[in-house]
Order: structure tokens, then sequence, then C-alpha cells
């Protein structure tokens, strides 16, 4: 039985250990286990994340990943209907579910005295989802009306399209995760039927390619034995092999409009970024903050009124990244929002941020990683996300202490690198009324 | 040896939680389960602040963070539409320091901490979450205390903050979201209610800001939650850094929702094009309910993916992304609400199948108690998971006035409610002469709408200019 594994990062600024002690093991189908005891509260987080995502969708079945996700609470072939959300809410519990590009994740909290039974309910799903066709047909329809509250929340697709426009040409990022369709065309979720769910839990959900944590109030042994039971008792079956696309250069800028009923106008300026694990994912992050935090680039735009928002971030997924900074004005014309992010990345690769600035932004997101590991809801999160990504469950310490050693001369060359990219993507999210602020040139993005 | 602070009481095994017979047959052979039977909230420390504030203290060692929750409140018959606008304002304020604090006021001082806070308005105050390490308490507690007491508010940054709250107003005004929530409260509130939306947004200059917070300080008063690894150290920065806060003030009176009649029963708001009808029903809360009770109703009704809305709307109609009821508790009195969006030529199919439900609503069984009672527990205990969620826990009490032993009270007396009581609560609390409904749509969908039984509208309204009632 492997050894409890503990981690204590964080010495610079004095900051806090992030530690996470942990028992992480393999089923012998292949499922890998992390356990994490932590009684201060009386529940049992259950993570599983499945290494299928709308980028495994099929040709002409985008959708199909985030639809399986619904249908996996409508039954199993040994309990039918919503008999999984009848017997978790019967105890107390919660269930719940996502699905992105490279997982799609199901999380449940359940009280300790019923953690066996969650378990069992869990592992049969995982297995034999009935997926029954009239089941399926109205989780389309539920789909559907969860795809249009967010087409009908302002700015609400601002990100799928962003992405779609970064990596286009047919990459597996360019797809809706809810298969209604983008700027790549139309959606197929009409054409995803029981039957294609059925070829795709198959090909894509084996024991192999899931990671299960187990994390509360619990107690290891005992844990471990309920999970090989029930988990452990999956046979093993050989999965499709991921997509590895590579993304084709994107080159030149590339300017769209999308007109949406928004309120302010708004510019979303977009550059590749780096997939996570590389070594600049936390500088990206750390530079996305440096632009958008208390920066002069936010007193010249929202401190002189000639913004309403400024915001930056860097997304890290498995096939690529994205870095964005997005700004929000009621009035006056984008193009100047533009330019004045450029002047102010051009001065950042120039002449690189404030030693006191970098030690505030490592503060920040020191802070940022040990507020997510507080809760027993996080920590689980946290390590199954570690041990689905290839890395040791206590990744997170090891993440934090990469946030510490950037410096300044790391942030410059970031900085550089994005002034020097050979393609962009600068989106204008207005609505008709407003086309004249929008940048020149900009192609419209009709969506279905 | 952590020590056990709060716990879950179980029931013995198998016999508390019945699996319908429909499970079978995974439910003839899965392991037995313990549910959730009470919920025991942690210990709580009651201490006194030098000046006269109570401080709530839980313990809860290993964690990386301490949580420090403050509600800074005045009586509610001080607080006038212009007051109740500098107090929406003031958060902003002190969040941008001292006056020796540096631009970036309190993020500047406390990110190289690895420190944060949140500033939050309330109606009759301010609400105030520090996170800290352990060891920068005293450096965390002592910048954020300076800016509590003596705000800079120079012209330069009461002028930013000013012309960007009103901004973020007058745009809330306008939002789909933001429409339906000013009609609701002006239909549930009277004009002169804190929580009735201003017909207009009133102006505050900087002097009249800085008025309204001294009158916070020297007729307000706070509770104060501490939460985390916390020890005897922890409580003495607490004592320094704000022996200013005073004990908050007795409110007994806080003014209720109106109860009878309800100014108009349908509210229509036309959105051009909108894609969806969005809705909410709600109820006051009838004065002789308990929370106990009125909460059980809600959560048969719209508190989980088995309880009535989503299984019929969602799991068996597919008409819904989700349908929700909540409780939605305000000093002194609350509010059922239920909410959901449908898309908009599905929207008479939604409604009609909404009313069958409130209809039925009397019906409930065991089961649906069961699952409703045992999911409203043990989300309590979820929330308490973490130092934030303990510390948001106790300082929703104290919003409302109430102490942690008046909580576990309520929640003893939820896990004791029966059957009769719950069925006779909802049919008590669920009455169609009460209910208000809000709809926002495409007026053609909003024109089908109003040909079912109910949905006639008796005022004019827009979602420029508000009621317009006889």
């Amino acid at each position: 039985m492997p050894a409890g594994l503990a981690l204590l990062v964080g010495a610079a600024l004095g900051a806090q250990p992030l530690v996470l002690e942990h028992r992480a093991f393999e089923l012998d189908n292949g499922l890998r286990v992390v356990l994490h005891a932590e009684p201060r509260a009386p529940i049992v987080s259950v993570q599983l994340l499945v290494a299928a995502g709308a980028r495994d969708d099929p040709a002409g079945l985008a959708g199909a990943a985030h639809l399986l996700e619904h249908a996996l609470f409508t039954g199993t072939a040994r309990m039918p209907g919503q008999g999984f959300d009848l017997a978790l809410e019967a105890l107390g519990g919660d269930a719940n579910a996502w699905t992105h590009y490279d997982w799609t994740g199901f999380v449940t909290t359940t009280p300790p005295g019923a953690l066996e039974r969650t378990l069992v309910l869990e592992a049969d799903r995982l297995a034999a989802p009935s997926l029954d066709p009239v089941a399926v047909a109205t989780q389309q329809r539920v789909v559907q009306a969860e795809a249009a509250g967010v087409l009908g929340t302002p700015h609400g697709q601002d990100a799928s399209v962003l992405t779609a426009l970064l990596y286009p040409s047919g990459h597996p990022y360019g797809r809706d995760v809810m298969g209604l369709g983008g700027p790549a065309g139309a959606g197929d979720l009409g054409a995803v039927d029981a039957e294609a769910l059925r070829a795709f839990h198959v090909e894509r959900y084996a024991p192999s390619r899931c990671v299960l944590a187990i994390a509360g109030d619990i107690d290891l042994d005992v844990a471990e034995a309920w999970a090989r039971a029930s988990y452990g008792a999956i046979p093993d079956r050989t999965a499709v092999e991921r997509s590895a696309v590579a993304a084709p250069v994107l080159s030149g800028e590339r300017r769209h409009w999308l007109p949406a009923d928004v309120g302010s106008a708004s510019l979303l300026m977009a550059w590749r970024g780096v997939p996570m694990g590389h070594p600049d994912e936390p500088t990206l992050a750390m530079l996305a903050w440096l632009l958008a935090n208390d920066s002069p680039l936010e007193q010249r735009l929202v401190g002189r009124g000639r913004a309403t928002s400024l915001h930056a971030w860097s997304d890290s997924w498995q096939l690529g990244g994205g870095f964005v900074v997005s700004v929000k004005a009621e009035d006056g014309k984008l193009e100047r929002l533009q330019r004045n992010v450029d002047r102010e990345l051009r001065r950042l690769a120039r002449d690189g941020p404030a030693p006191a600035r970098v030690e505030r932004a490592q503060g920040a997101w020191s802070h940022r990683w040990l507020r997510a590991a507080d809760p027993v809801q996080g920590r689980a999160s946290l390590l199954a996300q570690c041990v689905a990504m290839g890395l040791r469950p206590d990744c997170a310490g090891d993440q934090l202490a990469r946030y510490q050693a950037v410096r300044p001369a790391d942030i410059q060359r970031v900085a550089q690198a994005l002034v020097d990219a050979p393609g962009r993507v600068l989106l204008s999210v207005a609505s008709d009324a407003d086309y004249r602020r929008t940048l020149p040139g900009s192609e419209p993005v009709v969506l279905p | 040896m952590i020590p056990l602070l709060w716990a879950l009481v179980f029931a013995a095994a198998a016999e508390v939680v019945e699996l319908p017979v429909a499970l079978e047959p995974l439910s003839a052979s899965l392991p037995p389960a313990v549910g959730v039977e009470r919920v025991v909230l942690p210990e709580v420390r009651e201490h006194t602040l030098p000046g006269g504030a109570p401080l709530w203290e839980v313990p809860q060692p290993g964690g990386s963070l301490v949580a420090v929750e403050l509600l800074l409140t005045l009586p509610s018959a001080l607080v006038t539409p212009e007051l109740g606008q500098a107090l929406k304002l003031l958060p902003a304020v002190i969040d941008a320091g001292a006056p020796d604090a540096p631009r970036g006021g309190l993020d500047a001082q406390l990110e190289p901490l690895g420190a944060s806070v949140l500033l939050a308005p309330l109606s009759t105050g301010l609400r105030l979450r520090l996170l800290a390490p352990p060891d920068r308490l005293d450096q965390a507690l002592d910048v954020v205390a300076r800016a509590l007491a003596d705000p800079a508010c120079e012209s330069r940054i009461f002028q930013s903050i000013n012309a960007s709250t009103r901004g973020a107003q007058e745009r809330a005004r306008y939002t789909a979201s933001g429409a339906m929530a000013r009609v609701e409260l002006e239909a549930l509130y009277p004009s002169t209610h804190p929580l009735a939306p201003p017909r207009f947004v009133p102006r505050v200059d900087a002097e009249g800001l800085l008025a309204a917070h001294r009158l916070l300080l020297d007729h307000g008063g706070a509770v104060v939650v501490l939460v985390g690894p916390v020890d005897a150290q922890a409580r003495g920065s607490l004592e320094r850094a704000l022996p200013f806060l005073a004990a908050p003030p007795a409110e007994s009176t806080f003014p209720s929702a109106r109860q009878d009649p309800v100014r108009a029963p349908v509210w229509l708001l036309e959105d051009d094009g909108a894609r969806q009808v969005r809705l909410t029903v709600t109820w006051p809360v009838p004065g002789d309910l308990s929370w106990a009770e009125a909460q059980l109703v809600a959560d048969v009704l719209g508190g989980g993916a088995t309880a009535r809305l989503d299984r019929r709307l969602r799991e068996e109609l597919g008409l819904v992304y989700e349908a929700r009821a909540r409780l939605v508790r305000r000093p002194g009195h609350a509010l059922l609400r239920v909410s959901t969006r449908v898309d908009g030529p599905r929207s008479v199919e939604a409604v009609e199948a909404l009313q069958a439900i409130l209809a039925d609503i009397g019906l409930l069984d065991a089961a649906e108690l069961q699952r409703a009672r045992a999911t409203r527990l043990f989300a309590v205990a979820r929330q308490l998971d973490g130092v934030e969620g303990g510390a948001d826990v106790l300082a929703d009490l104290a919003a409302l006035g109430l102490s942690p032993a008046g909580q576990q009270g309520e929640l003893d007396a939820l896990a004791a409610l029966d059957l009769p009581a719950v069925q006779s609560a909802a049919a008590t609390l669920l009455d169609p002469a009460a209910a208000t409904w809000v709809i926002l749509g495409d007026p053609d969908d909003l024109a089908e709408l109003q040909r079912l039984p109910g949905l006639q509208p008796a005022c004019e309204t827009s979602r420029e200019h508000g009621l317009a009632c006889p």
C-alpha cells in the first residue's frame, strides 16, 4: 500500500505551505484513485474526471460529450430513471457535472455514512448507463434550453466564440461544447442520438481514462476498500486513442465582430497561449494579472473613465491555451482601447514589471491557491486534476512553487513573445447600433 | 488530534432511508447507508470586543487561512433613500484605503501579505470579509481597520467611485434580470421600505458620504465572526484593531414585505427578440409560518434534482435547463421565489405545467419530504466546508438578527417536522391569490401567455419606467 505523502512548498514571501496529504493507487482496470482524509467537516467529496470532452466529439456529432454527461443522470440498467438522484438525495447528497474540451467531471458530495453506497451508485452509472432513447431526446431539449440561456445572457457566448476563432480550421477546440454550432458552422446536437452516445461511452469512458478523488471525513483504509470493491468491478476495455491535433499557425491579425444585444460594447484581444504544464503557464497568468490589476493600463482606461472594466486571463488546456485581454466601454471607439493595451504590452516587453508589482502578484496568486485548497471540495478537485494531468497528486504545491519562482525578466520575455506573436484575434462584441464603434475591417461572426 | 468541533448526527443504518421499490434490482444489493438526521453546528465561542461588538469565534485547526467576517449596520429607521445610496458607495470608498494607503488601496496592501478582502453593501450598512494567513492576520487586520475607521475619500477617488457605481446601477435597471428584480421589489415592498427600489438614484457628494460613514460608526454596530486556526493571539489582534465597533442596534421592527393585498399579481415585461421567456413567481411567507416550514415547502417544490419542478419541467418534459424554488430570507420576513427560463415557443406549455405543479403541491408524500429534509440539512453541512463557508454561515445569521443557538433550534425544528405540518404549510404559503408573477419575454410570447387563466396584467410595465398602476 503506498505510503501517505506530503509536500511543503512556499518559502518565497514567507507564504503558507500548501500541504495535501494523500494516498494514491491504481485499480487493476487502470482507474486511478486518490484519497485525502480531512475531518474538519462531516462531508465527503467524490469527484470523477473522465478524459473525454468536447475535443473527442466524433465528426458530425459535436455536443456528444456534453449530452452524455447529461444522460448519465437518466438511469442505468440496474437503477432506472432518476434512481441515482433519488437514492443520493434521500441520504442528503448532491450531484452535479460539467463538460469542457478535455475532460468531463462528475462531482458528488455525500455524508460520510453514505460513502459506500454513493460509490456503488457512481460506479454503476459509469459502467452501464442505460442511455434510453426517450431520455436522451429529452436531454437534447434540456441542452437546447441550457444553450439558449447562455446565448440570452449578455456576453455569455464571448469566450466560446473567441476560442473557436483562436483555433479554427477544424481544430477540436473550435467546436461548440453544447453542439449548437458557432463560427465554424451549424451544430450537430440533433444528430447525437442514444446509439451515438453508447458508442462514445464504450470508446471513451474506459476505466483507464478515469480518475477518482475522494476527500473529506474518511478513513483511508475503509475508503480504499470501498473504491476497490465498487470501481474495481468495472471490466477494463481498450479506449480509442485521443486525437492530439496540432493547431495550425495563427497568422496575421484577424478582426471579427460578434453582433449581440449587450449593454456595453467590449473588445477581446486574444493570443494563442501555452498548454497546461508548459513552463510559461504561471508566467502568462502573472502577466495577465499585472496587466489588469491596479495597473497603469487600468488607471488609463478605467480610472479615467475611458472603459468600464478591464480584465485579462490566461487559459491552459491540454492541446493549447489562450491569453485574453477584455475591455468594456460604454462609448467611444474600441480601437482606442486596443491601442492602449498594445502600448502597455510593449512597455512591459521593453522595461519589464517593477519587482514590487511581481511580488504583489505572487502574493495574490499564493492566496488563490490556498483559498482553492481550503474547502474539502476544492482539495478533491485539485487532487483529481493533478492526477488527470499526469502529474503527482499533490502537484498543487508544485504549481504554487512555480508561481513563486517567476521573476520580472520572465514576465518581460512572455510579454515580448505576445508582441512578436505571428497572429492574434481581435473580437469586437457590440450591438448592431454600436457597429461603428467596432474595429475597422471586422468580419461579422454568424451564430446559429 | 483535531478536535471534533461539530458533527452530523446520523441515524442508525438502513432503516432510516428506504429506497423506492422502483430502484430494484441494484437497490436489493446496495450497501447500508446512514442518512443525515440532524446537523450540529460548530461550537461558537462568544466574546465581546472592547467597544461592545460581539465576537463569534469558531476554531477550525488545520487550515492555511483565517476568515474574519464583519457586519456593520445601522437601525433601519435611520436609512433614508439618500443614506441608502451613500451606503451603496461606502464599500468602494473603504476599499480605496486610509489616507496614507498607496494607489490600489486595500488590495495593494493585502496582496503582498497573501490576504484578500471583500466588501459589499447592505441595505442598512456593509459587510466585510477578510481572508489572511494566520501569521499575517495582525498586519492584515491593521490595514483593514484603519480604512474602516478613517477612509480617505479624496475627491478623485470619490468621483471615480460615484461615477462607476451610478453607471452600474443605471445599467442594471435595463438588463433583463435587473428589470425583473426591480419590478419584483416594487410589487412586494411599500415605497418607504429600505428594500424598495428608488424611483431615481439619489446624488451623493463626498461630504454626504463621509457623513454616512460617521453615522454608521457612531450609531451603528457590528457582529464579528472569526473562523479558522485561531487562538488567543488572533482574538487579541481583533481586540487591538477593532476597538471602535459597538454592539449592533436592536432591530425588532425591520419592516416586512407587503402581505396583503399584493398590488397586482402579474407583471409582464417586453424584451423584443428574446429567445427565452424568464419568469419568477414570488410569495411573501406568512408571519405565522416558521422558517423550517417555509424552507421545506421551497425544497420540496424546487430544492434539487428530484424536487417537483426539475423532475417535471426538466427531466420529464425537457422544457427547461433548471427550475428552482428558493426561500429568500431577509431581516424580519421571507419570500419564496420560483424561477426558471424557457424557450419562447414552449413557454405556454411550461407555464401550464408549472401551474399544475403548484396546484398539486399539497399532495406531497413522505419520500419527498425525506429527500427535502436530508438535502437541506446536508446543504448546511456543505456550506460549512472551509473557513469562508463557516464565516459566511455565521455572518448570514447575524444579518438576520439570529444567534447560533437560534439557528440550531431552527435546524432541529426542521428535522422534526412531519408530513401533515409541511402539507399544511404548503397550502398556506402557495396561495395563488398571494403570488406575484413577473414574466419577461418577446411580446409575441407574452401575448400567448396572456391567454392562460390568471396571467392578465393589471398594470402597464416597462423596463425603462417600471410600474404604472392605476
